[in-house]
């Protein structure tokens, strides 16, 4: 029943033997132990999962994990490189854009790939980009003001 | 006065980091070797008997390692307040729909929900009731808890009421004569008004992790606001001393009110599945339980009857309120007594009376969500303030400035009023929104409308404890009984700490999350964090300092008082080179003195208890905190729907610690203040959730929200005199008055106001059509 897959997650090549009806966000998580994508609803309902599958965006909790099976995915683990925090990282930090926490990764993801696509948006087109995230703390005033902040920064 | 160097500084979260990189750890990212899943079995009725209970094929599938049964729980009701309930039904009753009856665990999560299907239970079916005033009459159709009467209560005096069976709390407030006050009134305005069903949706759902340390210590490790809670109800609950328990939280994904008292919740649950399995066991719930099993905020129906003279003064209020607890008293029975203490903090009236009940019904359990009552009652007032406002001719913004208590008066519990700042705030919101400027009307079908209210929110008094650990390298550990939920409580600390050491808040370490560590503070409830927490801190941080100041007074020979303590060095206040480092005290880890330089404090504030038949008390609770809102929405006249395009309020909160948190906290609060208002309901079929999930109960995402430049936190503080720095709370009131705001801009917009919530675009649409029938008429 179970089957090998191959992830290459964050730069690293990894086989995972797992259930092929298991959630890339569960394998993520458990297998992995990538606890940084976090599973809020477990729906696709939510964004908390958001991880970038060959520079997409996507609610990993709703991806099969064998769907995944030789692709690129990028966690919030991934992000820093070197020690070196991600632009989009600095700005939450320096823009108070976190609270609680678990719905940071998934909106700092869904962040970079929109920024990745259209480097210069408007706030109304980050608004619409990131209205697949939810946030119960900050009533996304600071998360919209980090991101608007790294793209006037890149350009 | 000395410039501050951490205190009112907007200094980064010092979890932010941790948060970004996705290293924090919330409960699930926990991994314990050997542990199995659980899954709650819950009814399917709101209200029956259970007749018989077959696990015989559940238990058959492979990897199934327990079942916990009723018989299974202790025998003894518990409760975060009213002790009314089992962990399983031991009496063999269900009073809900989704009411645990049950636990399968399992080697895995498939194979538990797999099992829990197959768990069979036969029903007989009794009445149900849902409504609460219904519930509320002397004869109701249905008696939810039949023993009500042996209930007993671990807060304050059982205050039910004899002759109303479902009645789980009755407090009162009697000042002056409101039969007099009506008679010298030229003008009595009455109303009805209801508030909804709403769930938190912190985005973390709830989740314990529960074992048998080899010790025997009961542990868990738990997504909770009150762990100390939690471990005096397991030791009372599975008959242990609290040393043998042990409750571990680390960050905490949004509390709001969902995680106080999860001791009777999911926490002895998943406790019984560890000690019956012999293996550490999870239970979590998936969303849809959260939604269906989360302890909602009570719906809670105000009628209001005010009277007034020609000039706006109130003469006389009379309020009555009924909270729909569901089936629990548990932490409901304090929010239908504290619910009150909205209509006392703000405005000055004669002749008051207030009767708020707590009334069960079979609907699921309600408990603390932020505001803890207040909102739903301010729903009313300040509805009734703009009415009356406009029925007297008066502006409604004077209205409130002429009816707010003042510095020294008593309110009508006989509390004295106390750096209240609620003048300032109105006079701010109204200059940002534009007050007496109509809004800009744009073309077609949207109508824009501007409202404004004001509001409270009391802090209770509970105690708290911090410790303080000074190193021989200058650097101090602070353990304190908070949690950390979002909310930043781990940063004010620190702040604290590195404002009474003169150090960088990076050489300040906090120990938080551990009972067996940290000192007692019940945690983070009704906005008391910061000023409780904090004054430990400070008092604490005091206290070390005081052995520190005296191995180097030794040292330099000056007498204690005449010295000071910066960046690592205690000094000679008048001769500030003449100093001695902390390093210089140690030798090794061991200081000149002592063993460790540990300092330790309680911070306490006593109140009276209201009285039972008045309410009236000298001081009922520590603080008020003070919030004014104004918005300017736009509805649209085709649709019903409402969007709120601007958005403001100014916080009296004290003198914040951490502007930037504060004002995170306000933008949070404009969140679920407009979530509540007009999207939210948790609508009951039956008592059954019909709408558990993201896309059936709407909260608002980035679109909902203003733009940016159209949303302004503003802070005008009053330093208050006990506040650490002069610090108070805003966490909670910050959503007090925003539902009433947008009912007024409302009203204001399309002459329509709705007095039950959800302002949703459905009734608002029937309304419009009804008035648009009545233009035609």
């Amino acid at each position: 029943m179970k089957q090998w897959l191959r992830l290459r997650v964050n730069g690293e090549d990894y086989e995972v033997f797992t259930e092929p009806w298991k959630s890339l966000a569960d394998v993520l998580r458990d297998e992995l132990n990538l606890t940084g994508v976090k599973i809020a609803c477990n729906e696709g309902q939510c964004g908390s999962c958001t991880v970038l599958i060959d520079g997409q965006s996507v609610k990993s909790c709703l991806v099969l994990a064998p769907k995944a099976n030789g692709k690129e995915i990028l966690t919030i683990e991934g992000l820093a490189k070197d020690g070196k925090l991600h632009p989009l990282q600095e700005a939450f930090i320096k823009h108070f854009a976190v609270q609680c926490g678990f719905c940071t990764p998934g909106f700092i993801l869904a962040a970079k790939g929109l920024l990745d696509e259209n480097p210069d948006p408007t706030e109304e087109e980050v608004r619409e980009w990131l209205a697949g995230n939810l946030c119960r703390c900050t009533g996304y005033v600071k998360i919209i003001e980090a991101v608007l902040a790294v793209a006037k920064g890149k350009s | 006065m000395t410039e501050l160097s951490a205190i009112g500084k907007g200094i980064p979260r010092i979890d932010a980091l941790e948060k970004v990189t996705g290293k924090a750890r919330f409960t699930s990212d926990f991994k314990m070797s050997g542990m199995l899943y659980g899954m709650i079995v819950k009814s399917r009725y709101p209200h029956a008997r259970i007749l018989r209970i077959e696990t015989t094929r559940a238990q058959r599938v492979p990897g199934v390692r327990t079942i916990v049964l009723p018989d299974d729980a202790p025998d003894k009701r518990f409760g975060y307040g009213l002790c009314d309930m089992f962990a399983l039904p031991r009496d063999g009753i269900i009073r809900c729909v989704g009411q645990p009856i049950a636990v399968v665990v399992a080697d895995t999560m498939e194979i538990t929900e797999e099992a829990v299907d197959l768990v069979n239970i036969d029903y007989k079916e009794l009445p149900a009731i849902f409504d609460a005033e219904e519930a509320l009459s002397e004869k109701p159709p249905v008696i939810v808890h039949p023993d009500l009467r042996q209930y007993v209560s671990l807060i304050f005096p059982f205050s039910f009421e004899p002759d109303l069976p479902n009645c789980f709390q009755h407090f009162r407030i009697r000042h002056g004569d409101v039969k007099k006050g009506f008679e010298q009134s030229d003008f009595i305005l009455e109303n009805r008004y209801s508030t909804a069903r709403v769930s938190h949706c912190s985005l973390e759902p709830r989740v314990v992790d529960a074992w048998v340390e080899s010790d025997g210590t009961l542990s868990i490790r738990t997504s909770a606001q009150t762990p100390t809670s939690t471990q005096m109800n397991f030791a009372t609950l599975f008959g242990v001393s609290p040393t043998k328990v042990r409750v571990f939280v680390p960050y905490v994904g949004g509390g709001f009110g969902s995680k106080i008292g999860n001791d009777t919740m999911l926490e002895p649950l998943a406790m019984m599945a560890a000690i019956k399995s012999k293996r550490p066991v999870r239970l979590s719930h998936s969303r849809t339980e959260e939604f269906v099993g989360g302890r909602h905020r009570a719906d809670v129906i105000t009628y209001i009857k005010d009277g007034v003279k020609r000039d706006g003064t109130l003469v006389a209020r009379e309020m009555k309120a009924i909270l729909n607890a569901g089936i629990k008293g548990d932490v409901a029975h304090i929010v239908a007594r504290n619910m009150a203490f909205g209509s006392v903090g703000t405005y000055r009236i004669p002749n008051f009376k207030w009767d708020g009940f707590g009334v069960y019904t079979n609907s699921p359990p309600t408990g603390a969500f932020r505001g803890f009552g207040t909102p739903e009652v301010t729903w009313a007032i300040e509805q009734q303030m703009d009415m009356l406002a406009e029925k007297l001719g008066i502006d409604p913004v004077e209205i409130r400035r002429k009816n707010l208590l003042r510095e020294g008066d008593r309110d009508v519990c006989g509390q004295p009023t106390v750096a209240f700042g609620v003048g300032n705030c109105l006079d701010r919101v109204a200059e940002w929104i534009g007050w007496g400027e109509k809004p800009v009307q744009v073309e077609g079908h949207w109508k824009k409308g501007k409202g404004i209210a004001v509001g409270n929110k009391y802090t209770v008094s509970i105690p708290a404890s911090a410790t303080v650990k000074v190193h021989s390298d200058g650097t101090v550990e602070v353990r304190h009984g908070s949690i950390e939920m979002g909310q930043g409580i781990n940063t004010v600390i620190t702040q604290i700490a590195a404002e009474e050491f003169g150090i960088p808040v990076n050489c300040v370490k906090i120990v938080h999350g551990d009972t067996a560590v940290c000192p007692q503070d019940h945690g983070p409830v009704s906005s008391r964090s910061t000023f409780f927490t904090g004054n430990a801190v400070r008092l604490a941080c005091q206290d070390a300092k005081t052995r520190l100041f005296d191995m180097a007074s030794s040292k330099l020979g000056i007498s204690a008082d005449r010295l000071g303590i910066s960046d690592g060095e205690i000094f000679v206040t008048s001769e500030p080179g003449k100093s001695i480092s902390i390093g210089d005290l140690f030798i090794h880890e061991i200081p000149l003195k002592g063993s460790e330089v540990i300092g330790t404090a309680s911070f306490v504030i006593p109140t009276v208890p209201a009285d039972a038949q008045t309410g009236q008390s000298e001081r009922i609770v520590a603080y008020y905190g003070h919030f004014a809102h104004a918005v300017e929405v736009a509805v649209n006249v085709l649709t019903g729907a409402v969007k709120v395009v601007r958005i403001t309020a100014a916080a009296d909160m004290g003198k914040p610690v951490n502007p930037e948190l504060a004002q995170g906290q306000m933008e949070g609060g404009f969140l679920m203040g407009i979530g509540t208002s007009i999207y939210e309901q948790i609508i009951l079929k039956n008592g059954v959730v019909a709408n558990p999930n993201f896309i059936d109960y709407k909260i608002p995402t980035t679109l909902e929200m203003p733009p940016n430049d159209n949303v302004k936190a503003m802070i005008h503080p009053v330093p208050h005199p006990e506040g650490p720095f002069g610090a108070k709370g805003l966490g909670e009131g910050v959503i007090v008055p925003i539902a009433p705001a947008i009912a007024n801009a409302v009203y204001n917009a399309v002459g329509v106001r709705i007095r039950d919530l959800p302002i949703s675009a459905e009734k608002l649409l029937k309304q419009l059509k009804k008035n648009g029938q009545k233009e035609k008429d």
